[in-house]
């Protein structure tokens, strides 16, 4: 990938990933606009965990992941705000013995590439939580102590406001109606408020990234699907570490405040509907407490659903789109993308600005899906 | 509204953290509700949302009908997770 230092920007989506890029470009200089249809963190990047982790990810993934919390460690005091981050640690609790196995063969793999995680058995996992159910389905886990999370919220704002201050413009509650090409390159975008001018264009939209491309008739690899979350009221400390149940696809976490949130994964077809499901909660309620049965008397507040954009190997695509000079696709983070919004933000401003990205970019290139043969080839780690 | 007023009691804001969120340019009550937490806490907005819809109002000197209320999030009112789980036969 190569790129001439664009002199004007438009970036699609104020996400994570479209924040954390207009801040790092405006800070090396780069006029940017940021054009979104709603408000800044209106998809997942509002509506997510707050997770930031590095155990548990793709290997082509492990190297932005472990970039990116070195960017959170300094992130408040670069930003200027309270995110809440902390590294609480990652539990990713097994089900059974081919899980651990599984877990045994990737944490050997990431230690060997400087991550400190490591394998845990049944009883040191109920010492470092407690209150877990012993009877719950868990033989063991794998825990990473530099893993953690924060108010996904506050860090996208975070990045929305800082890029403000140094010169960003933003355009909210405008959707773009397509991409501009003329002669093959990028001329801006469209909006009902009139076009606007860039000569180069990074599609950040997550889910809504789809539509957009086919305007300029690029086809995207993209399925929106649903994700719910619950929060509870504030109670006393529950467990310290990130939980991650991969056999029931839930987890948890709980907030500074003390609220828990919680998640589940089920299976549904994709939608472009952010609506939450209430039937939802009772799988969740269900779930939670044959994890955590002290919650029991603990009070839901609050239930929300956010959209994953998933790629056929669920890792991102950042890459320019064929056929049209000075479109940058950043998007198809498919549930991973707030962690990875930072080191994707300074990534893109190092491709742009510097012409050489600090990590490669290569492996998420969008020609990947159309090699042949292509399956879910990826290793998570 | 002085600047003073408790806005949010759940989430303790008063009436002058949300002029000045509002000044940085948030323009929906959701977008309030996402950067300030109002209408986050236990009543889920009960109180506070008509009063954040009345700010944006002075703030925008926009009709306070432009403002809608915040997305209703289910449940309506705080649940325990074993009522919502049908595991509890005691309540």
């Amino acid at each position: 990938m190569h790129a001439e230092r664009p002199s004007e920007v438009v970036i699609i989506g104020a996400g994570i990933v479209g924040c954390a890029t207009a801040y790092e470009l405006a800070r090396a200089g780069v006029r940017v606009t940021v054009v979104e249809q709603e408000c800044v963190a209106f998809g997942g990047s509002g509506r997510n965990g707050g997770g930031v982790r590095a155990q548990w990810r793709f290997r082509i993934e492990l190297p932005w992941a472990m970039a990116a919390i070195e960017i959170f460690q300094g992130l408040d005091e670069e930003l200027g705000i309270d995110s809440e981050y902390r590294q609480t640690g990652n539990l990713v609790l097994a089900a059974d013995e081919a899980e651990m196995a599984e877990h045994r063969a990737s944490v050997a793999e990431q230690r060997a590439a400087g991550l400190d995680t490591c394998i845990l058995s049944a009883d040191e996992v109920y010492r470092i939580a407690p209150a877990l159910d012993r009877r719950a389905p868990i033989v063991g886990a794998r825990y990473c102590p530099t893993d953690g999370s924060c108010n996904p919220i506050t860090v996208t704002y975070g990045y929305a406001r800082a890029a403000q201050r140094l010169g960003a413009r933003f355009l909210l509650h405008t959707p773009v109606t397509a991409i501009a090409v003329g002669g093959g390159r990028v001329q801006g975008v469209e909006t009902p408020a009139g076009p606007i001018a860039a000569d180069l264009v990074i599609l950040a939209a997550g889910p809504w990234s789809l539509p957009l491309a086919r305007t300029v008739g690029v086809e995207l690899p993209i399925e929106p699907h649903r994700h719910h979350v619950f929060v509870t009221e504030p109670v006393p400390p529950v467990m310290e570490p990130f939980g991650i149940h991969l056999a029931s696809g839930a987890w948890w976490r709980q907030a500074r405040s003390g609220a828990m949130h919680v998640g589940l994964g089920l299976e549904t077809p994709p939608t472009f509907s952010q609506e939450a499901d209430a039937a939802w909660l009772t799988e969740a309620a269900r779930t939670i407490l044959t994890f955590l049965p002290a919650l029991a008397r603990v009070k839901v507040v609050r239930c929300w659903a956010g959209l994953y954009d998933v790629t056929p190997d669920a890792c991102h695509i950042v890459d320019w789109a064929p056929g049209v000079e000075g479109l940058l696709i950043a998007a198809g983070f498919s549930g991973h993308g707030f962690a990875l919004g930072p080191i994707t933000g300074r990534l893109l401003k190092e491709l742009l600005v510097d012409g050489r990205p600090s990590l490669a970019l290569e492996p998420f290139a969008l020609s990947r899906f159309s090699a042949e043969g292509f399956g879910r080839a990826a290793t998570i780690l | 509204m002085d600047d003073e007023t408790i806005i949010c009691r759940c989430e303790e804001l008063t009436a002058g953290e949300v002029r000045a969120a509002i000044r940085l340019g948030l323009s929906t009550v959701n977008e309030v509700r996402r950067y300030t937490r109002a209408g986050m806490g236990l009543c889920q907005g009960r109180t506070c949302g008509r009063l954040v819809a009345q700010l944006l109002a002075e703030e925008t000197g926009r009709p306070l009908s432009d403002f809608l209320p915040a997305t209703s999030r289910p449940p309506v009112r705080p649940v325990e997770i074993a009522i919502l789980a049908g595991a509890d036969d005691a309540r």
